[in-house]
């Protein structure tokens, strides 16, 4: 894809809230592919840390080293809370999970068997980075 | 459900099908995870299973400062949890629904009635009570740049009145800016229509209104000193406002700002 289609496709705020998804492909969606993607992501600014997991292997990458097992456990509890809260409401399946704090705001998301959590500023594009994890 | 100000709540939720007619569930809880009001599409089942689930999340969310805000976007709908004051809204619709009325509904209306509620109940708890007379008159007034964050609010509420007793809830006006300045301006003091400051001041049974609470349509809040304005045929839709009070707020001439009595 060219740099132009990417700014084209570039979403705004609103995206997330108005519920406009992007389908990824498979071959975008393996690990590795995750995994780099999420390297990128992490070198933006207002991103402070991301964890990639799926049942064998997982990558934890956190600004704040000595609060590495909070973040990995809020991740692991969010991603849970919602299978269960969508189960329960018939949501169907939970594409994208955000949840807001004061200070930072936490952005999951499964894709196949990757679990996705990247916490970042409260002010910062997360409807952007979803299209970034897709694309 | 417990307490008092259900009753209102459970209207207001009540309403919420009517208002989203792609919405299904929508209820409140708070943070000890009663259920204060719920929908007739909202099983008690499932009010406890979200609130187990959401607490689940909020005692491990200390990290990035608590939950303010919880959104699921499924394939085939979305879940929203917000917290206003010590209270959760959930409300669950369709991906369909409109976002612009949904938002209005969870962000507006109902942060509004609860700040309402709330304010009319904290002189019933004498804890409260206490911490809020302390910072009242010249402490604040000494520094009107103390801004406290709230849910924008948009609806002009004149409240029925009690025959012989004070409004349930302040009454709240909308009016548009005037700056004023000069030596004889007070910094801390913004000027209004003395016929507003009388009604007020007559659903009060006639106690003084001195202080007036400041919002702007983005939900910058100050309270400050009150004064009528000189003319005598003043603007009734005006409230000069001095430019230091205007940083604080950041607004400027001709915004639009909610104005509420003060009563001690």
């Amino acid at each position: 894809m060219s740099k132009k289609q990417k700014n084209d496709l570039s979403p705004s705020e609103s995206d997330f809230k108005q519920g406009i998804m992007v389908e990824a492909s498979d071959d975008l969606l393996s690990f590795d592919s995750l995994s780099s993607s999420l390297a990128e992501i992490r070198n933006l600014t207002g991103v402070v840390g991301y964890i990639l997991r799926n049942q064998t292997t997982a990558i934890l990458d956190i600004e704040e080293q000595d609060k590495v097992v909070e973040y990995a456990v809020l991740s692991s509890q969010v991603h849970e809370a919602s299978v269960q809260m969508a189960k329960e409401f018939s949501l169907g399946e939970a594409e994208s999970i955000l949840v807001e704090g004061k200070t930072l705001k936490l952005l999951c998301m499964c894709l196949g068997e990757n679990r996705i959590s990247v916490f970042m500023d409260k002010d910062a594009t997360h409807a952007w980075i979803i299209k970034r994890i897709l694309i | 459900m417990t307490e008092a100000p259900n009753n209102t709540l459970q209207t207001v939720i009540a309403e919420f099908n009517h208002i989203n007619p792609e919405a299904s569930s929508a209820f409140i809880f708070n943070r000890f995870g009663e259920t204060i009001a719920q929908n007739e599409a909202t099983t008690k089942e499932q009010t406890q299973s979200l609130i187990a689930n959401f607490d689940s999340v909020t005692a491990q969310a200390q990290i990035i400062g608590g939950v303010e805000e919880f959104t699921i976007q499924g394939s085939q709908g979305q879940l929203n949890i917000t917290a206003i004051n010590n209270y959760f809204l959930a409300t669950v619709s369709s991906r369909a629904a409109d976002q612009k009325r949904l938002q209005s509904f969870t962000h507006v209306l109902v942060p509004l009635y609860i700040k309402l509620l709330d304010s009319t109940q904290k002189p019933l708890e004498p804890q409260e009570e206490k911490e809020t007379a302390k910072p009242q008159a010249e402490e604040q007034l000494e520094n009107p740049t103390q801004i406290i964050e709230a849910p924008p609010a948009k609806l002009t509420l004149e409240p029925e009145v009690p025959s012989e007793q004070f409004p349930a809830y302040p009454p709240i006006k909308q009016f548009m800016v005037e700056k004023i300045g000069g030596l004889l301006a007070p910094s801390d003091t913004v000027r209004l229509d003395a016929e507003t400051i009388s009604k007020w001041s007559t659903l009060y049974k006639g106690k003084p209104i001195t202080q007036v609470s400041i919002e702007t349509l983005e939900g910058k809040k100050i309270t400050c000193k009150l004064k009528s304005v000189k003319e005598e045929k003043a603007n009734q839709g005006i409230i000069q406002v001095p430019e230091k009070i205007l940083q604080a707020l950041q607004t400027g001439k001709g915004k639009l700002v909610m104005v509420k009595p003060v009563v001690k």
